[in-house]
C-alpha cells in the first residue's frame, strides 16, 4: 500500500506519522440528506505521486451520488486527481460529499473511495 | 409512512350482508365521487329502505343523508337464484341537479318485476325529503327478466338496460331532466340471458356487455348501442363457454385511449370460479383472447358459503390516462376472504400489461374475511386520473353474514372503504424496493457506510434510530439539568372494543421522565360551541410541553371494530390537573434530533381525550 488517508485533525506534517482513516461510517441518513467528510492522502511512496480519486462498489444507484472537490468549493466531480504529492507528506484537505437519493431504499448502504497512483 | 387516516367505515354494523356487494346483477355504479370530491354511496339496508351515505371529508366521516323507504316490500332480484341481494344504481347529473336512486324489486315472490326511479334535489337533499318515483320498467315475472338491469349515465342522457321476456335485450333511454322515459330499442342479438354490464361514453355510445345462450351454450359477447340512431351494432363473441359454464358479475368500462376492457367471472357451475379479462383496442371490433386473473400460490376461488355459490365479485375502473384497475376476492392461503386488485397499465393504449396482486384492508380488518368491493367512480363518463393508482377509493365488505337475502339478524357485516394508497399502493416516497450489498474494501478502497432511514415524515423515534449529534447530546444534558420529573400515562386503542369512550382503551403504560412545562397557560374562555348564544363558556388551559429527544411519544391509528377512529392517548400529570398531550412535533437541529415540543391540553368536561373526535393531522 503505497497511500494512507490521513485525518484531517492530524496537526503532523509527514505521512508515516499520521493518523490513518481505515473507513467512514456516516451513520443514519435522511433522503436528500447532504453529508461532505474531508480526508487527506499521505503518500507513502519513495518518489512525487500523482493520485487518482473516483467511486466503485456494487451498490451502482449509490455511486453515482458521489462527487469529489479539491476546494469544497463550487468545482465536484465524480472523480479528481492530486497532482505531485511530495513523498512522505500530506495533501491538503480534499472532500467526498455524498447526496442521498430520495428514491433510496431505507436500508444500510455503502460505497468505496477508490484511490489509485496515475 | 406518515399517518394519513381517514378510512372509517361507511357504516361499522351493517345487519344486509348484501348491501355493498350485492349479487351477480346489482350495484354496477353505486359508488361515486362527484367532482369536488364528494363521496356517495347507496345502500340498500333490509329489503324495503335504502341509505343514501355522503362524505364531504374524503372519507373522514359518514352522514346518513336519507334513509329512503323505496315502495317496495322485496327490494331484491330473483327469487329464482339463490344468490339474492338489491339492484341499485346511482346517478348523479350536476347541470340538473339531480341525484336518481334506481333499483329493482319484486313482488308476490317474482310475479312482477319493477325498475324504479326515485330523484332527489341533490344540493338540497336532507334527511325529510320525499323523492319523486318514477316506474321505469314493469314487467312480468314470467320474463325470466331476473330484476336484472344496468343503469348508466353520460353527461347529457340516461340508460336503462334489461332483458325481456322474449330473451332480448332492451334499452331505454332515461332523460336526465324529466322524469319521462324518452326512447326504446332492442338489441339485434336476439336469444341473450339477462346478465348485462353497460357503460356509457359521452358521444352517446353504451358498450354492452353479456352472455348469449344457445342450444344451452354460452357465449360471452359484446355490442354497443348508439344513441343517434337508436342501433344496437357490432356484437362480437369474446368466449365460448365449456359445457356447464356460465358468465356471471359482467363488468366493463373504457379507459382515456377508448381501450374497452370487458371482465367477468368464469363459473364452473358449483365447482369453482375464474375471474376472466379481455381488452379491445379498436373500439369493439377485435377482443384479446380472454386471459384469467392469475391465482397467487396457494389461494383458492371464494365459495359465498351463505348462498354456496362461488363467485369472485370484481370490480374494474377505468383511468382517464389510460389503463384499469381490477379487484376480486378470493380466500388466501389461510382461507381468509381477501379482495385484491391489481393495475392493468399502459403507456401507449396498445400494449396493456396486467401488475402483481395488491391486498387491500390489511390495516384496518387483516385476518378478517373481505368478501368484495367496489371503487368509488366519478359521475356521469368522467374518468379519474389512474396514473397513481393509490388515489382511488374503494368500498368493500367485511364480514360474512347469514342470509341470502341480506337480512341478516346475528351477523352484522362492516361496510368499510379505504384509499388504495393505505396499504395497496403505499404513498411512501422510496420507488426502490432494493436492498444495498455492503461492499468489500481491497488495499485501494476506503468503505463508507451509512444507513438510510428515510425522511422527517416519518412517526418514528429518530434518537433510537441514531439521528443524534452532538446537539441531541446538548439538549439531553439541558433538560437533565433543566427539567422536572413528570408522570405520563400512555394508553393504546383496543382494536377489538365497541365503545368510544374510555374503555376502548387498555390500562395505561406510565412513565416519569424529565421535561419543561411552560408555566404560561392562561386563555381568555371561548365561546362553548353548541351554545345558542354567548352566555356558555369554555376555560382553556393550553401550555407548551417540551420533551428530551430520548421521549418520542410513540402513537398508532386505529378504526375499532364499531368503527370509530382512535389513537393512543399521552397524559400527563402536573399541578394536580392532567393535560392531554397533542400535535407533537420533533425539533432538528443539522438533521440531529434536539427535542419535542407538544400541547398540553388540560382534561375535563370540555376536552375528554378517549372520546372525543380526532383529527389525523392531531399528532
Amino acid at each position: 500500500m503505497t497511500f494512507k488517508l490521513v485525518d484531517p485533525d492530524y496537526n503532523g506534517m509527514d505521512a508515516l506519522g499520521g493518523d490513518a482513516i481505515t473507513d467512514f461510517d456516516f451513520g443514519p441518513i435522511l433522503w436528500l440528506q447532504e453529508i461532505i467528510t474531508p480526508f487527506r492522502i499521505g503518500n507513502l511512496n519513495a518518489t512525487e505521486t500523482d493520485f487518482y480519486i473516483t467511486t466503485s462498489g456494487v451498490n451502482s444507484t449509490i455511486i453515482t451520488e458521489v462527487d469529489y472537490s479539491l476546494d469544497n468549493k463550487a468545482t465536484w466531480g465524480s472523480s479528481m486527481t492530486v497532482s505531485g504529492v511530495q513523498p512522505n507528506s500530506i495533501t491538503q484537505n480534499l472532500y467526498c460529499r455524498y447526496t442521498n437519493p430520495s428514491d433510496a431504499a431505507t436500508c444500510s448502504g455503502s460505497f468505496l473511495i477508490h484511490i489509485e497512483e496515475v | 409512512m406518515a399517518n394519513y387516516v381517514s378510512n372509517t367505515p361507511i357504516r361499522a354494523q351493517n345487519y344486509s350482508s348484501r348491501a355493498l356487494i350485492g349479487d351477480w346483477y346489482s350495484q354496477p355504479r353505486a359508488c361515486l365521487i362527484q367532482p369536488d370530491g364528494t363521496l356517495w354511496v347507496a345502500m340498500a339496508v333490509g329489503t324495503a329502505v335504502i341509505h343514501l351515505f355522503r362524505s364531504t371529508d374524503n372519507g373522514f366521516s359518514w352522514e346518513v343523508v336519507h334513509r329512503g323507504a323505496c315502495n317496495y316490500s322485496n327490494l331484491r332480484t330473483s327469487p329464482t337464484t339463490n344468490f339474492d341481494g338489491p339492484a341499485i344504481s346511482l346517478i348523479i347529473d350536476e347541470m340538473y341537479d339531480n341525484l336518481d336512486v334506481i333499483y329493482a324489486g319484486w313482488e308476490n315472490l317474482g310475479d312482477s318485476y319493477l325498475v324504479r326511479r326515485a330523484r332527489y334535489v341533490l344540493s338540497t337533499i336532507a334527511a325529510t325529503d320525499t323523492p319523486t318515483y318514477t316506474d321505469l320498467v314493469a314487467l312480468s315475472g314470467s320474463d325470466i327478466f331476473d330484476g336484472c338491469f344496468r343503469i348508466d349515465s353520460n353527461n347529457n342522457e340516461g340508460y336503462l338496460v334489461y332483458g325481456s321476456l322474449t330473451n332480448t335485450m332492451k334499452l331505454k333511454l332515461v332523460s336526465p331532466r324529466t322524469t319521462s322515459v324518452s326512447a326504446a330499442s332492442e338489441a339485434g342479438d336476439t336469444l341473450i340471458w339477462p346478465m348485462i354490464a353497460s357503460r356509457a361514453t359521452k358521444e352517446g355510445i353504451v358498450h354492452l356487455l353479456y352472455q348469449r345462450t344457445i342450444a344451452d351454450v354460452e357465449t360471452v359477447r359484446y355490442a354497443k348501442f348508439t344513441e343517434s340512431s337508436l342501433t344496437f351494432s357490432g356484437a362480437v363473441s369474446i368466449e365460448v363457454m365449456d359445457a356447464d359454464h356460465y358468465m356471471h358479475n359482467p363488468l366493463i368500462d373504457y379507459d382515456g385511449y377508448g381501450t374497452i376492457l370487458v371482465v367477468y367471472d368464469n363459473e364452473d357451475e358449483a365447482v369453482s370460479v375464474q375471474p376472466m379479462y379481455s381488452y379491445s383496442i379498436d373500439n369493439g371490433v377485435n377482443f384479446s383472447t380472454p386471459a384469467a386473473i392469475p391465482t397467487t400460490t396457494g389461494h383458492t376461488p371464494f365459495l359465498d358459503s351463505v348462498a354456496t355459490v362461488y363467485t369472485s365479485n370484481p370490480d374494474i375502473i377505468g383511468g382517464r390516462d389510460g389503463g384499469f384497475l381490477i379487484s376480486y376476492t378470493r380466500f388466501n392461503a389461510s382461507s381468509i376472504a381477501r379482495t385484491y386488485v391489481r393495475r392493468l397499465s399502459t403507456t401507449d393504449g396498445t400494449t396493456y400489461t396486467l401488475g402483481d396482486e395488491k391486498e387491500i384492508g390489511v390495516i384496518n380488518y387483516s385476518g378478517q374475511h373481505i368478501t368484495g368491493g367496489k371503487f368509488f367512480k366519478p359521475i356521469s363518463s368522467h374518468l379519474l386520473d389512474l396514473s397513481d393508482p393509490g388515489l382511488a377509493r374503494i368500498a368493500f365488505s367485511v364480514g360474512v353474514g347469514n342470509d341470502i337475502d341480506g337480512l341478516d339478524d346475528t351477523k352484522p357485516v362492516i361496510i368499510a372503504q379505504e384509499l388504495l394508497s393505505y396499504n395497496a399502493y403505499s404513498s411512501i416516497l422510496s420507488t426502490d424496493t432494493t436492498t444495498y450489498t455492503i461492499d468489500t474494501p481491497d488495499a485501494n478502497n476506503i468503505l463508507v457506510v451509512f444507513n438510510n432511514i428515510g425522511g422527517l415524515s416519518e412517526n418514528v423515534d429518530y434518537y433510537a434510530l441514531g439521528l443524534t449529534g452532538n446537539f441531541t447530546t446538548r439538549y439531553i444534558s439541558a433538560f437533565n439539568r433543566l427539567g422536572n420529573s413528570i408522570h405520563f400515562l400512555k394508553y393504546e386503542p383496543d382494536v377489538d372494543n365497541l365503545m368510544n369512550d374510555r374503555s376502548a382503551y387498555g390500562s395505561p403504560t406510565e412513565y416519569s421522565e424529565k421535561v419543561l412545562l411552560d408555566p404560561q397557560s392562561y386563555q381568555f374562555p371561548t365561546p362553548a360551541i353548541s351554545a345558542a348564544d354567548f352566555t356558555q363558556w369554555v376555560e382553556k388551559d393550553v401550555r407548551k410541553l417540551y420533551l428530551p429527544p430520548t421521549f418520542h411519544l410513540s402513537r398508532q391509528f386505529l378504526v375499532n371494530l364499531a368503527g370509530y377512529l382512535k389513537r393512543t392517548v399521552w397524559l400527563c400529570e402536573y399541578g394536580g390537573n392532567q393535560y392531554e398531550l397533542s400535535q407533537v412535533i420533533p425539533h432538528f437541529i443539522n438533521n440531529q434530533i434536539a427535542y419535542y415540543e407538544a400541547n398540553a391540553y388540560v382534561v375535563g368536561p370540555s376536552n375528554d381525550p378517549f372520546s372525543r373526535t380526532i383529527l389525523p393531522s392531531e399528532t
